[in-house]
């Protein structure tokens, strides 16, 4: 006799299966039994406790946080910046049409500078601070190995790791 | 576990505008749901205090973007298990097949006492994914196979393997 497969039962349980399954279904004590399990198994996965996580990340978010509006801020400032020097630039050598080619090597000449200067804050990143899950969990067992016994709860070195 | 978490419009409003104690409330209202589903899809913790790390930075930058419409948790849950599966086909190449079917491991032996979370906890990433999403978090066989990359047939199929390899698991276990 033919038996309804996992994939079957799981169209069963979705309320998807061949006219066959349900048909099979009604009359088969061991595909019943079968189908019951499945729902038990998914009953039981449901009532699985919260797993916790087993440290606290948001220094490590709340820091790549700061980073981002710190850069944001620092590119947004060396931008108006060099938009103001440019600016005055330009008043100047349409004050002195004498000295243009002077004045023109020297913007070319503080251009890259500006340039070099917006590149570099761009390639600084502050985010390397923020450990990662595989650090952590390195960091957290040491911590632990050097904690003094009196002060179970309290580990200084992992939070100032993380923060 | 049934989420259900009720978030004021208010403490939105404020995450939204870049308030920091309003974005750490939210991160302490949401960082054990958020390290739970990541945790049940991923084999190693170091791997979920990322994805949960991950999450909540995009979390942060990204909530301007939430507008409101369905549960706040609904969004912030998408976000995680896209990174999940994300680190799950980064990492493919690592991933074996269900922990059941290499003889030998230490510590891979079918006891009595082997429960069903122990059982679950010996399936392939993928499978732990499926699974979870389906069963526990409601998610459709089309959404799972959209945030995977794969068919919807592939997504009934992982399911139906795991469902068999937990039932075998659970019954060798039962009987040794």
């Amino acid at each position: 006799m033919m038996h309804c497969t996992m994939e079957d039962l799981g169209a069963l349980q979705a309320g998807e299966a061949s006219v066959w399954a349900r048909r099979h279904i009604t009359t088969c004590a061991a595909c019943q039994a079968e189908l019951e399990g499945l729902y038990q198994r998914i009953a039981q996965l449901k009532a699985l406790p919260a797993l916790r996580p087993p440290r606290d990340r948001w220094p490590a978010v709340k820091s790549a946080l700061r980073a981002q509006r710190s850069r944001r801020r620092r590119t947004w400032g060396a931008w108006t910046g060099s938009l103001a020097l440019a600016a005055t630039i330009a008043a100047v050598l349409l004050m002195q049409p004498g000295t243009q080619s002077t004045a023109h090597a020297e913007l070319t000449h503080v251009k890259q500078q500006s340039a070099t200067l917006e590149d570099s804050l761009q390639r600084y990143d502050t985010d390397g601070r923020v450990l990662s899950g595989h650090a952590a969990a390195v960091v957290a067992p040491s911590c632990s190995a050097n904690r003094a016994p009196r002060t179970p709860n309290f580990c200084n070195c992992g939070r100032s790791a993380l923060a | 576990m049934t989420v259900s978490l009720a978030v004021p419009d208010v403490l939105v409003a404020r995450a939204q505008a870049g308030d920091e104690a309003a974005l750490e409330a939210l991160f302490r209202a949401f960082e054990t749901p958020v390290y739970n589903l990541v945790r049940r899809m991923l084999r190693r913790p170091e791997d979920a205090e990322d994805v949960l790390q991950e999450t909540f930075l995009e979390v942060v930058r990204n909530i301007k973007q939430y507008r409101g419409e369905g549960h706040l948790w609904g969004w912030i849950r998408r976000i995680a298990s896209t990174k999940a599966l994300m680190r799950i086909r980064r990492d493919q190449v690592r991933q074996t097949e269900s922990l059941d079917e290499e003889p030998g491991k230490p510590g891979m032996h079918i006891g009595a006492n082997l429960d069903l979370e122990r059982a679950f906890e010996r399936l392939s990433e993928t499978s732990r994914a499926v699974v979870w999403l389906h069963d526990v978090e409601g998610y459709t066989h089309e959404e799972i196979a959209e945030q995977m990359g794969k068919s919807v047939s592939f997504s009934k199929s992982q399911l139906a393997r795991a469902h068999a390899r937990l039932r075998r698991m659970l019954d060798e276990g039962a009987h040794a």
